[in-house]
């Protein structure tokens, strides 16, 4: 049984009184302990599909299964299910309010896990992420690196199952972006986590994931899927003709669509 | 250089802001003085500020009474407004057809001059404390109302959508999200009702009883005291400046932004 299924699924937005289709029939499967990437151009919709599978917004038609549970545009998804992901922004989103450590601590608080097992957990992230220096400061004190690391340990605290990330890195310069992927990857490799992991930069799809879809534009939808297989996933890794290899097929796979349309 | 260095220090900190401000009120009442005893203007037209000043302490024992009074009416009432402008405010949050239905109601009540309903309120409910509450109530809650609402409705919707993944009760996300969020917009209406229940406490004071500064305001202008007269509009001021800091205080532990 796959971790996480959607069948069918399409998502109309209303804009200026007029429908507009933002995914159409998205089908994919993604298995226990798989790291995911998504890759596509801007506005075809890759972020929308990581929030229907976390129940922030509803598709218009079609199913989504997580962990064997089905839930559509009707039903609400049930609480366990929900203690079973966990979300990445683009943005850290760390609330500005609170110090580095309560925003960390805060899906802890909204899902009732109290308790000393729990902080201590929270403690070990912290210090896993080398914050333990700043857990106390407030956000605006963290640079942007740290502060979407913040995002990252924010999302794992509850010890979900399913990582959703939706362009973490995005914001950050190449060297910054290369290391939180390294530190990704060893968080996936102990943690054994499933990961979806959105981007639109195709070298950093390949490095990351064991399974890349490929998403076109007008309307969203998948035109594809490959499976990545490289001997390493490091840096080094990089400059492998594989690699090379993959980034090219997919970056065909994007252009044959017309890219110059997404753009 | 050494001029734009001198400016700054001047008014660095928040003791330089305060020495700054000691300094200007200082040179208000200089030339206040100067003029009033250079025209020999008489004192029932306008006193001296040292007359004032003496006033103030020497009729402590007889103003104190009425400064309680406003003072104690001008607190219940600010705080009734703020527990009702933001409670209505969460309500409306929340339910959208309630908004709809009570918002125009509340936004007349601002528009509408306080001095045109005050007359009514004591011809109803007599010249004591109810009518002069009421008053204090209906001017101030709107504006935290308003205010409070319209922060609500600003929040970050990043920052709700966090809740939504985390599929937060209503209550988490009001009190984790919405209200320290909102909690600069909410304090700025809050501030402005302090200044509003004090304006509409010492106007019905003004128009109808025997209490209160506003009262004695009236009583001591009747028969010329002007001293004692000024010496409660300086009371009124004081009272109101420290209620305002206060919430300023307030504001600054409350607000980590």
């Amino acid at each position: 049984m796959s971790k996480i299924e959607m069948r069918g699924v399409s998502k109309k937005f209303m804009a200026r009184r007029e429908e507009l289709l933002a995914l159409c029939d998205i089908n994919l499967r993604v298995e226990e302990g798989e790291f995911v990437c998504i890759v596509g151009p801007s506005g075809c919709g890759k972020s929308t599909i990581i929030r229907i599978i976390d129940d922030i917004i509803k598709p218009t038609a079609g199913v989504v299964k997580v962990d064997g549970v089905t839930y559509d545009n009707s039903l609400p998804i049930p609480r366990e299910l929900v203690r079973k992901m966990g979300f990445v922004f683009q943005t850290s989103n760390l609330y500005p309010w609170l110090t580095v450590r309560e925003n960390i601590c805060l899906p802890l608080k909204i899902f009732g896990l109290r308790g000393r097992e729990w902080a201590e957990y929270a403690d070990f992230l912290i210090d896993r992420a080398g914050m333990a220096g700043s857990a106390d400061q407030y956000p605006r004190s963290l640079s942007r690196g740290m502060s979407q690391r913040a995002g990252v340990v924010r999302a794992m605290v509850h010890r979900p199952e399913i990582l959703l990330m939706d362009e973490p890195f995005g914001s950050l310069d190449e060297r910054t972006r290369e290391r939180m992927n390294v530190e990704l990857l060893d968080i996936w490799r102990e943690s054994g986590i499933t990961v979806i992991f959105i981007t639109h930069n195709i070298s950093e799809a390949v490095l990351l994931s064991q399974r890349a879809y490929i998403m076109a534009i007008d309307p969203g939808r998948v035109i594809g899927d490959v499976e990545i297989r490289l001997k390493r996933r490091d840096l080094s890794a990089l400059s492998d003709y594989h690699f090379v290899e993959y980034c090219d097929y997919i970056n065909r796979s994007i252009g044959s669509i017309g890219l110059e349309k997404a753009i | 250089m050494a001029e734009s260095s001198r400016i700054r220090l001047l008014g660095e900190g928040w003791f330089g802001g305060l020495a700054v401000q000691v300094a200007l009120l200082g040179a208000v009442l200089a030339l206040w003085y100067v003029l009033v005893v250079g025209f020999d203007v008489p004192e029932w037209q306008l006193p001296t500020p040292a007359r004032i000043f003496g006033s103030m302490v020497n009729d402590f024992t007889t103003i104190a009474p009425h400064l309680l009074s406003t003072s104690r009416n001008v607190l219940l009432g600010f705080f009734i407004s703020v527990a009702l402008g933001l409670s209505l405010a969460i309500v409306i949050y929340f339910n959208a057809p309630v908004g709809m239905t009570i918002t125009p109601f509340i936004n007349l009540m601002c528009i509408i001059p306080l001095i045109t309903i005050v007359p009514l309120l004591m011809l109803w409910l007599g010249f004591g404390n109810e009518a002069k509450l009421i008053a204090v109530v209906l001017q101030s809650f709107p504006i935290v109302n308003l205010n409070a609402f319209a922060s609500f409705s600003n929040v970050d919707p990043l920052r709700l959508e966090l809740m939504q993944s985390l599929k937060a009760t209503r209550y988490q996300t009001m009190r984790c999200c919405v209200l320290p969020d909102a909690m600069p917009g909410i304090f700025t209406g809050v501030k402005l009702a302090a200044i509003l229940a004090l304006i509409a406490e010492v106007t019905s004071e003004i128009v109808g009883g025997n209490t209160g500064l506003g009262a004695q305001i009236i009583q001591y202008t009747q028969y010329m005291k002007m001293p004692q007269a000024f010496a409660c509009v300086f009371y009124t001021a004081l009272f109101g400046a420290l209620f305002h800091q206060s919430l300023s205080f307030i504001e600054r532990q409350l607000v980590k932004k």
